[in-house]
């Protein structure tokens, strides 16, 4: 795309290089759950960083057309039933609500190694990143609802039923 | 008249809360002192450590830990599963918040310059 | 060495209390706010400390005869401490935004007397 508006040129720079690495770095925190520092919810506010560095760096009209509200809305929900789900996995085997029924699989050490322990960390991880992506993009859309800005004439929210 | 007694309540509870919190290093023992547990041994042998001494909950979470969850990361073994029903509260609570911003935020822009208007219930 | 961090605590939840207490502006209410939530955090996590110990994490291959942990049950409460207070916050702002659109001034006295 051509422009010939040049001012913000080392903030579009910086932008694209810093990126990838908070998405890979958030991936990487949420992954190593059980077995390193970190976890589900330090990593899910690493990788929703990506929605601020794409809005500095192309105003809101770049942010909107790579990520759109509906998908993480609907992220954030599913987020929140895989929790559920796992937790009750523990009755369903004959126990109590919220027990580690596989946590004789895999090796100490592993990715795959304490059960329920990592698959509800997965799950943490997906809310926190969908529902801390979805309020910062409700609250930069409603600053762009500005007659000097060209934008959508309802916010995020005006659109979801 | 109103400032003057709110910064002298201020000062009073700044003092108590100095002298207290220097009670408390100096004469309240701590109940985990984990100096007997040897932790290279722990993680070879974790069988080995018996908990029928223990001096609180920690002790016990500790010595524990890698025999019944088999997770190398304490913290999240506590906060995922002894502890789980805290993380399931706070998940509901992420909801909550997320919900409430976007049922508050539904349909506004910037109406004008904001006269005061008529409340319609 | 804990005796700082635990007086630097209640300097801070004296320092939010001012705040809140004596400014008009409601977008500083909201900060003062805050700024109780990260003194209460920061008090619960001191508490449990040993001197002389490690993270309580099994890293499998650098740990040495001799090493004992600090307390992991406070650290695991404090986490989710920091996400209730982030979420009060956000809510807390939402409300501002309302409010500014209503009555069109982020003055707190001024908004207390157009109500009539």
């Amino acid at each position: 795309m051509k422009n010939t508006d040049n001012s913000d040129l080392i903030v579009k720079c910086l932008a694209d290089k810093f990126l990838p690495l908070s998405l890979v770095l958030g991936l990487y925190v949420i992954l190593h759950g059980n077995i390193s520092p970190g976890g589900g919810f330090q990593g899910g506010v690493l990788v929703s960083s990506a929605v601020l560095l794409l809005y500095l760096a192309y105003g809101y009209k770049g942010a909107a057309a790579a990520i759109s509200g509906k998908i993480l809305h609907k992220g954030e929900a599913f987020g929140a039933i895989c929790y559920i789900v796992f937790a009750m996995l523990g009755i369903f085997y004959g126990f109590n609500f919220c027990r580690n029924v596989l946590f004789s699989r895999g090796e100490i050490g592993d990715i795959w190694s304490s059960g329920t322990i990592a698959l509800m960390n997965y799950a943490v991880g997906l809310k926190v990143l969908t529902g801390v992506g979805f309020l910062l993009m409700l609250v930069i859309g409603l600053l762009a609802a500005d007659p000097a800005e060209k934008a959508p004439d309802a916010s995020e929210g005006g659109e979801l039923k | 008249m109103k400032r003057t007694l709110l910064v002298v309540a201020l000062l009073i509870f700044m003092s108590a809360g100095i002298f207290s919190v220097t009670y408390m290093y100096k004469n309240i023992p701590i109940t985990y002192d984990g100096s007997n547990t040897d932790v290279y041994e722990l993680a070879h042998n974790p069988t080995d450590y018996d908990t029928s001494d223990a001096d609180g909950v920690a002790s016990i979470i500790v010595k524990e830990n890698l025999d019944k969850t088999r997770a190398t990361n304490n913290v999240t073994a506590i906060v995922f599963d002894f502890r789980g029903y805290d993380t399931l509260g706070e998940s509901f609570i992420l909801l909550t918040a997320i919900t409430g911003a976007l049922v508050v935020l539904r349909k506004s822009k910037k109406r004008g310059e904001g006269a005061a208007k008529n409340e319609e219930h | 060495m804990m005796l700082v961090n635990y007086i630097g605590a209640v300097l801070l939840l004296a320092t939010g209390f001012y705040v809140m207490m004596t400014k008009e502006n409601i977008i500083k209410i909201v900060i003062g706010m805050g700024i109780i939530d990260y003194g209460l955090n920061l008090i619960i996590v001191s508490i449990g400390f040993n001197e002389g110990g490690t993270a309580p994490i099994f890293t499998m291959s650098e740990l040495k005869p001799g090493m004992y942990f600090v307390d992991p049950v406070p650290q695991a409460l404090t986490l989710t401490s920091i996400v209730i207070g982030a979420c009060v916050t956000a809510m807390a702002l939402t409300l501002c935004i309302k409010l500014y659109e209503e009555y069109g001034t982020l003055n707190s006295s001024h908004i207390r007397r157009l109500r009539g």
